[in-house]
């Protein structure tokens, strides 16, 4: 889907909006919309989240609607498939997405599955967010980037917005979708000033399992998703002062993933690079990469590339830069690509 | 510094239980569970029996040992058909079917259940009659690997279907309770799990929630001694199961002769009335022995001597509740021919409709992933329908 200046428009305009506040515009209009919807997790009621993604829920909605749980990822997990069941909309919040292992058997096991296992009997609506990626000298385990995992349980949605108005627009369509979606946010483009943008807050939600193109090329697809955008828009800028002209594909929906937006953009271009901040092998890249030579193979007209996260546990704070996929890697290899093959 | 905490708190729910054995010694701790029993394994009664209400003794009981005759035989025959190879797998409740029978008859149909397996007696007997046989057919689909199994419409669509990953379906419960309560409704949720089950991090988080809200729910622990070969006392030093829900807060914790159906019964309704009043959650402990086999596939001769198995089943729930009814002459052999012919007839009619169940299409592998299918999803269905076709051409 190409998208225009024009998203979203129509409602009360918030200006110079980051994406914590578009996240909790989000969350507040879902639950005046819909009594059903509840929000639920470790310090998000009192506190409004250790984001404040959360901040004056429990104020506006009162505790039945917006609570503290015990901290435990397990109950969070898993009290989210009893009240989906339910017929509550559950909105879980983990801390951090390195957290919530503990609480993977229930979304695995239990919540996927819901639909399919009495047969439409049952479902789990269910809206899991968590924050997401690193970049941020944060402590151990508050850096993954885990959607690959999860984009490989059948019956879960993954989606990860790159700007305020996607976290706004993505989040509202996953709350109103009537099975399991997975959220992960962003930490790097939670607070970042560059992104920064003008929100309506019309209610309208972005529609799932479809990729932005957020810019258009002729020379080469770059295909991203999350903050490693970020990297992709300067190296995108950087090789335009060089006469490479890149399209650049935010994957958005990591499942159900938007394939016909990227073999289009390659049908054009020929060529694409794949820019992500999770570790390489069975990254969600090897998935695109897998796609494009079963579909597209006849468009190719170089290699399909990747510029990841190493195979190797995301670093602490020091060591970081290093692991992460940067400005000039992605430079240098969206080079080899467009001048492939080489003299 | 572990010990000494442990050693407060635990004085303090015995002070609760308890009051006049308020001061005692480390080597003394009374677990503070209570213990529950109605009819002894030789068909007398125990003197808490003169509690039981009179609707109960004047034709539950013998309502409930017709039904845990009714799920026996059906469990027989199921394992016969298995033998066969009409079942693909089974999991025999035999012994244990005063837990599932005493709760089923407890509970109220509003009121949901969310189970292990096992616990086919409760399934099959919910909203008991008319509903039973499409129970019967329900349980055997899902047994040999019919996801159709799990559709539950004829009894209540809110019922969970059983969870076969031990112990998750405690931590649903949890959130079934949170939206009563959050609705105000004056239903519980019961969930069902076993001995082993209790060793699960899913249980003891549903206890420490339960126990922090307050909430309608009844947690009943299965207690058949083995979990697959595993021994209860390798499970837990705990000196009992039911006294884990004291540490989240839970304070009506107990154990019940889970073969004495009569005592099922009482304990459990006992749990639910608390539950609507809005005393918050209960932990119950049933004490029984699994009979049978694990599964059809397990032998359970390798782990464990027959001589325990035969010992065991001499305090079984058919035979001791048969026997004080005759003692009151609410039961007799000709009221049992009758009733074996009935329930025969019942099976009969399951097993048949089993067999002509029509199977689903496969395409209903991928038709139920979603409410509305997404694209990707879409095109490997049509995939389904050409695997469909070549296995069909291969194999003819």
């Amino acid at each position: 889907m190409v998208v225009h200046a024009s998203e979203g428009e129509g409602g009360d305009i918030r200006s110079g909006v980051n994406m914590i506040t578009a996240i909790n515009m989000a969350l507040h209009r879902a639950m005046a919309d819909d009594d059903n919807v509840v929000v639920f997790g470790e310090d998000v009621g009192r506190k409004g989240g250790v984001f404040c993604a959360t901040e004056g829920l429990q104020k506006t909605f009162g505790v039945h609607r917006a609570f503290d749980t015990p901290l435990s990822e397990q109950l969070i997990s898993g009290i989210a498939v009893g009240l989906g069941t339910e017929g509550f909309k559950a909105v879980a919040e983990f801390q951090f997405a390195g957290f919530v292992f503990p609480g993977f058997d229930q979304i695995i096991n239990q919540a996927s599955r819901m639909r399919n296992r009495t047969r439409g009997r049952l479902s789990c609506p269910i809206v899991y967010r968590a924050p997401w990626g690193g970049g941020n000298k944060s402590p151990e385990h508050h850096s993954e980037s885990p959607e690959a995992l999860f984009s490989h349980i059948p019956g879960l949605r993954v989606v990860i917005p790159s700007t305020p108005k996607r976290a706004y627009g993505l989040l509202l369509a996953a709350i109103r979708d009537p099975d399991p979606v997975f959220f992960f946010e962003p930490i790097r483009l939670y607070r970042n000033t560059s992104i920064k943008e003008d929100v309506s807050d019309d209610g309208v939600a972005l529609p799932l399992d479809t990729a932005f193109v957020d810019r258009e090329g002729r020379d080469v697809t770059i295909v991203s998703w999350g903050s490693s955008l970020l990297e992709t828009m300067k190296a995108v800028h950087e090789l335009e002062t060089q006469g490479v002209n890149a399209e650049v594909i935010d994957v958005a929906s990591i499942s159900y993933f938007d394939f016909e937006t990227v073999l289009k953009s390659v049908q054009k271009t020929g060529r694409c690079v794949i820019v992500h901040e999770a570790s390489r092998t069975n990254g969600f890249g090897s998935e695109i990469a897998a796609r494009l030579a079963d579909e597209g193979v006849l468009y190719l007209k170089a290699p399909v590339k990747r510029v990841t996260g190493l195979d190797a546990v995301v670093p602490y704070g020091r060591h970081e830069k290093y692991f992460m996929p940067d400005v000039p890697e992605i430079v240098q290899t969206v080079k080899e690509v467009t001048r492939f093959p080489s003299e | 510094m572990i010990l000494y905490y442990f050693v407060v708190r635990y004085d303090q729910i015995i002070i609760v239980n308890y009051e006049e054995k308020a001061l005692m010694t480390i080597h003394n701790l009374d677990n503070g569970v209570p213990f529950v029993q109605h009819i002894k394994p030789d068909g007398s009664t125990t003197d808490s029996y003169q509690d039981v209400s009179n609707e109960v003794k004047s034709h539950l009981m013998s309502n409930m040992l017709g039904q845990m005759i009714f799920t026996r035989m059906f469990d027989q025959k199921v394992v016969e058909m298995q033998k066969k190879q009409e079942v693909h797998f089974y999991t025999s409740s035999e012994g244990e079917e005063a837990v599932g029978i005493g709760l089923t008859n407890a509970v109220n149909l509003e009121d949901r259940l969310l189970m292990a397996y096992r616990q086919h007696p409760a399934h099959v007997m919910r909203g008991e009659g008319i509903n039973c046989v499409d129970m019967m057919v329900r349980t055997m689909l899902f047994m040999d690997g019919d996801e159709q199994g799990n559709v539950f419409e004829a009894v209540n669509s809110q019922d969970f279907p059983i969870c076969v990953p031990i112990g998750t379906q405690c931590v649903h419960a949890v959130g079934v309770a949170m939206a009563m309560k959050i609705r105000k409704e004056h239903s519980v949720a019961v969930t069902v799990i076993g001995d082993g089950g209790t060793s699960e991090g899913d249980f003891y988080v549903s206890l420490n929630a339960a126990g922090t809200w307050n909430l309608p729910l009844v947690f009943v622990i299965i207690n058949n001694q083995w979990a697959i070969s595993v021994p209860r006392k390798h499970q837990s030093g705990a000196e009992t199961l039911a006294q884990k829900g004291f540490a989240g807060g839970i304070k009506n914790c107990v154990q019940v002769d889970g073969n004495d159906v009569v005592a099922v019964y009482s304990v459990m309704k006992e749990a639910l009335d608390r539950a609507r009043r809005g005393e918050g959650p209960s932990v119950i402990e049933a004490m029984t022995y699994r009979l049978g086999n694990h599964t059809t596939i397990d032998d359970a001769r390798r782990y464990r001597k027959n001589t325990d198995v035969e010992c065991a089943r001499e305090k079984e729930p058919i035979v001791r509740l048969r026997k004080h009814l005759e003692s009151v002459d609410m039961w007799n052999s000709n009221k049992e021919e009758q009733h074996i012919a009935e329930c025969s007839d019942a099976i009969d009619t399951a097993v048949e409709r089993y067999k002509s169940f029509k199977d689903e299409d496969p395409e209903a592998i991928i038709d139920f992933m979603h409410a509305t299918l997404p694209d990707a999803l879409k095109m490997q269905r049509d995939q389904i329908g050409v695997r469909a076709k070549q296995l069909e051409e291969r194999s003819s």
